[in-house]
């Protein structure tokens, strides 16, 4: 059996406690017809160090000053020539045999341009869980939000030849941005299987750059809408909380939607969104959000057991609610 | 006044506000002109003491909004008021009528209104065959081709609500927001209370008027009638006229037949009003 080409790009920046792991994960998969890339932005740890180590290793390294994380990707993009290309941040692990099977899936599913499976959340003291994306309402869901983990997707080297590079303007959601660009001109396909481990940080950290996400996914929902909201319904109706990003760039768009569909896609980007706003603790931005839910669909809002969080919003104050995490972890 | 500033204080859209003044004292033009000539959102219209219907019609004409919210000088609207229709407009795909909820002030009681049990959604004309439940609370699309203005006769006066609703709503669909959002004053003075003899007869006009203008089918017509005089019956009998209200109210069960709400009536007149509220004081 021939097995395809594969490339891995790891973006690199002042992470060499991690990048080792990272680095002999890739190495240890054994794959036979690997490109492997490491791109580093000019880290000032012992990064060079552990990337020249596994030299031998690599196809093409490079450390020098860049632009951010989409930029080195798209650096990486540039000089792989694998038919299946992903990505591989630089504190996340590949588990065995992940690429071998991922070539066997993307064998078996010749029509699917992007394949993801499950990840397994490690770090931070928590106990690992697996994670995969949930099947309700997956195709349409995968317009709203990232509903798997990026480390455990792979895409045919096709997308990037028509669909262009990352957007380097974003620098957290840009694989969304790819999903979105994807899923409206290709085939995906779920997968069952572990290829990843993807690293849970400090809380502290995270919550210091969730409120980045959610401004880069509102900024690529906008984006979206723009694209297919003619009737600007849903444009307007994210104006009304604030939440629109005005632009004029659009996505290309192989398909349309009713407008069922599109009350979905909608309803579960305000659902992802206001997760992000209470776990930031932000009430009145939050509630904001739950009005139009509820104002779009009370029965969605009631399906999706968004209850809880709402009289949280309402009865809570904020540092009660941060209190109450802290005893709780 | 108050209401004026209830509109202000929201911190919705892109709005107007047109005050008609219909035909105040000078005294108060001058505190009007005072307090929001200045306000670029407001347009003060003056015209002679017409009626509520024709001074609605002259707001109309003078406005610019892609929709129109009638609001009658005593209500008040909540801050949400124009962002939950606003809101509610562009998820219904732009309907031709829309309304939320109210509650009514009597004194210092609030007390739900008729529309408290009914579910968000569309309705039509058979939602004023008992009356109108909405009063005026009501915002329409103003390009509609379909829509129909107030009667300004002043015979009809107190009744052109309820008859631009049935008029307007035989051809179009009215959507209901399950959300309440204005607070209507519902004081014993308030104009519907004064003189009841005169409330029946312009009931009874109205009621021709709506037979001639609004296509009813026959069904329709009837149970309007038998509302017409049931409404009249409790009309007659809080003025203490228990002839006539036994009267309109047989007329009303000769047409409907016999319903629970009609006994009720029958057992207080047959008893008597004055009687009723000797106990309940």
């Amino acid at each position: 059996m021939s097995l395809p080409k594969i490339s891995i790009i790891t973006p690199s920046f002042n992470q060499g406690k991690f990048l080792e792991e990272t680095i002999q994960s890739v190495i240890s998969q054994d794959y036979p017809n690997l490109e492997y890339i490491v791109i580093d932005g000019g880290s000032a740890d012992n990064s060079v160090e552990v990337i020249k180590k596994y030299e031998s290793h690599l196809h093409f390294w490079t450390s020098e000053k860049d632009r951010g994380q989409s930029h080195a990707i798209n650096k990486g993009f540039q000089k792989a020539s694998g038919e299946i290309i992903s990505w591989l941040n630089s504190d996340d692990l590949y588990l065995k045999d992940a690429l071998v099977n991922a070539a066997g899936v993307f064998k078996k599913n010749p029509e699917a341009a992007l394949i993801h499976g499950k990840t397994i959340l490690f770090g931070n003291k928590k106990k690992e869980t697996e994670k995969g994306a949930e099947d309700f309402d997956l195709q349409l869901r995968y317009f709203s939000m990232m509903p798997y983990a990026q480390p455990s997707s792979f895409f045919r080297r096709k997308v990037l030849d028509e669909q262009g590079l990352l957007d380097e303007t974003l620098h957290f959601g840009m694989d969304y941005d790819l999903l979105i660009r994807i899923a409206l001109n290709y085939k995906i396909e779920k997968t069952e299987l572990l290829f990843s481990k993807y690293r849970l940080h400090e809380e502290s950290k995270t919550m210091s750059q969730l409120e980045d996400f959610a401004v880069d996914w509102a900024k690529i929902f906008s984006k979206f809408l723009r694209t297919i909201d003619k009737e600007k319904k849903w444009i307007k109706l994210l104006e009304s909380i604030n939440f629109y990003r005005e632009g004029n760039d659009t996505y290309r768009a192989s398909r349309v939607f009713e407008e069922k569909e599109m009350k979905i896609i909608f309803l579960y980007f305000l659902e992802y969104q206001l997760h992000i706003y209470y776990d930031m603790l932000d009430f009145p931005v939050a509630n904001k959000i739950i009005m139009l839910m509820k104002d779009i669909d009370k029965s969605f809002f009631k399906e999706r057991n968004l209850g809880a969080i709402d009289r949280r919003v309402k009865n809570l104050n904020p540092f009660i609610v941060r209190f109450l995490r802290k005893i709780s972890r | 006044m108050d209401t004026i500033n209830s509109i202000l204080s929201g911190h919705e859209p892109d709005f107007e506000i047109i005050i008609v003044d219909d035909g105040s004292t000078d005294s108060f033009n001058k505190m009007m002109n005072e307090k929001f000539l200045s306000n670029p959102k407001i347009k003060i219209i003056r015209q002679e003491n017409k009626e509520r219907g024709a001074a609605r019609n002259n707001g109309f004409k003078n406005s610019t909004g892609d929709y129109v919210v009638f609001f009658d000088s005593d209500d008040i609207m909540h801050p949400d008021h124009l962002e939950v229709l606003q809101r509610k407009i562009i998820i219904e795909n732009y309907p031709d009528f829309i309304a939320t909820k109210f509650v009514l002030q009597r004194k210092n009681k609030i007390i739900p209104s008729d529309l408290a049990k009914l579910h968000e959604g569309y309705y039509d004309y058979r939602l004023f065959l008992n009356g109108n439940p909405l009063a005026c609370n009501i915002c329409v699309k103003r390009t509609n081709p379909k829509l129909k203005l107030f009667e300004e006769d002043r015979k009809y006066a107190i009744k052109e609500d309820w008859m631009f609703m049935l008029q307007n709503l035989v051809s179009n669909k009215l959507f209901l927001v399950d959300k309440v959002t204005v607070t209507m004053n519902d004081h014993e003075n308030r104009s519907m209370r004064s003189d009841q003899k005169q409330i029946i007869e312009k009931t009874f006009l109205a009621f021709e008027w709506i037979k001639k203008n609004v296509a009813l089918n026959s069904h329709d017509l009837k149970s309007l009638l038998a509302h017409v005089n049931y409404f009249s019956a409790i009309h007659s009998y809080i003025d203490f006229k228990r002839v006539n209200a036994l009267r309109y109210l047989w007329n009303a069960i000769r047409i409907k037949g016999l319903k629970k709400k009609y006994l009720v009536l029958a057992a207080k007149i047959i008893i008597g009003k004055k009687f009723i509220s000797k106990i309940a004081s």
